[in-house]
């Protein structure tokens, strides 16, 4: 009998539009292929400078197919498990949306001006409306579905490999996953 | 309007955990001996996944210095923020605008 995985369509969709002259099978197997090999190459978490250019984007290109790979596997069991994840409390929601935005490496000061600037912005549509002003009948206006979402954005404040790696494994225990 | 590359899509939203919890079952081919549990072998396929979107994202750029900034995360992060950030000035220019130009 074939062995059957599950993945979340939004991930298989995004494939099957960068390769859309594959059919799902050839998808299926050059993905458990590529994945394999990825897999068996060595990873290290940082790519020496010193190396050349195509050497290090090789590198590079192994090491985010796997990290984001982890974001993605995450993501899935967060997905899945929503309904039992809905009754977490708000804390551990917190706990799991710091830990990807620690996975994801980003960049925290231009978030934290976005978000800065995301509360402006709402602040002076509420002066506006305080004012008898539509905020609505001034341009431009944002389409915020389109934007990156920061507003309960606060830094990583982790001091080490070692703090992120207990706050990871913390929350992964408190919510249950992988018992 | 940023145009976006397969990969980069991916991984402004891989973090987003509001996507509908549909899901494709991938049945694998017995040719390639799929051993392990069922989240092994995901991850094997999101791993490849990934990758394979890495290998249509890169195959169009044409320097390995442009292929290496966008696997570092600057191909599609901070051009997403800064334009958001830019968004965003303008509209508080325009709102101080009309709310000084308001009657008091």
């Amino acid at each position: 009998m074939s062995r059957v995985v599950a993945v979340l369509s939004t991930d298989w969709l995004g494939l099957r539009r960068a390769c859309p002259r594959r059919s799902d099978e050839e998808l299926v197997a050059l993905a458990l292929q590529r994945g394999r090999a990825v897999a068996a190459r060595e990873h290290r978490e940082r790519v020496e400078e010193d190396l050349p250019a195509g050497e290090r984007v090789s590198r590079l290109r192994d090491a985010l197919a796997q990290r984001v790979a982890s974001v993605a596997g995450h993501r899935f069991e967060l997905v899945t498990q929503r309904d039992r994840l809905a009754r977490a409390k708000v804390d551990e929601r917190e706990s799991y949306e710091r830990h990807l935005a620690l996975h994801k490496d980003l960049v925290p000061a231009l978030k934290l001006q976005a978000k800065e600037l995301r509360a402006e912005v709402r602040r002076l549509e509420r002066e506006c409306e305080a004012a008898g002003i539509d905020p609505e009948t001034v341009e431009p206006a944002i389409d915020w579905s389109a934007t990156i979402s920061v507003d309960g954005y606060e830094p990583p404040r982790y001091g080490s490999n070692a703090d992120r790696r207990a706050a990871a494994i913390e929350f992964f225990r408190r919510v249950g996953w992988g018992t | 309007m940023i145009e976006l590359s397969p990969l980069e899509e991916a991984m402004a939203s891989v973090g987003d955990a509001t996507v509908p919890d549909d899901v494709v079952a991938l049945e694998l081919p017995d040719r390639l001996r799929p051993d392990g549990s069922e989240a092994e072998l995901r991850h094997l396929i999101l791993v490849g996944l990934f990758d394979l979107l890495a290998e249509a994202s890169l195959g169009v750029l044409p320097s390995d210095a442009e292929r290496e900034a966008l696997l570092m995360g600057e191909g599609w992060l901070i051009p997403r923020l800064e334009a958001d950030v830019a968004a965003y000035r303008a509209r508080i220019d325009s709102l101080r605008r009309a709310l000084e130009a308001a009657p008091r």
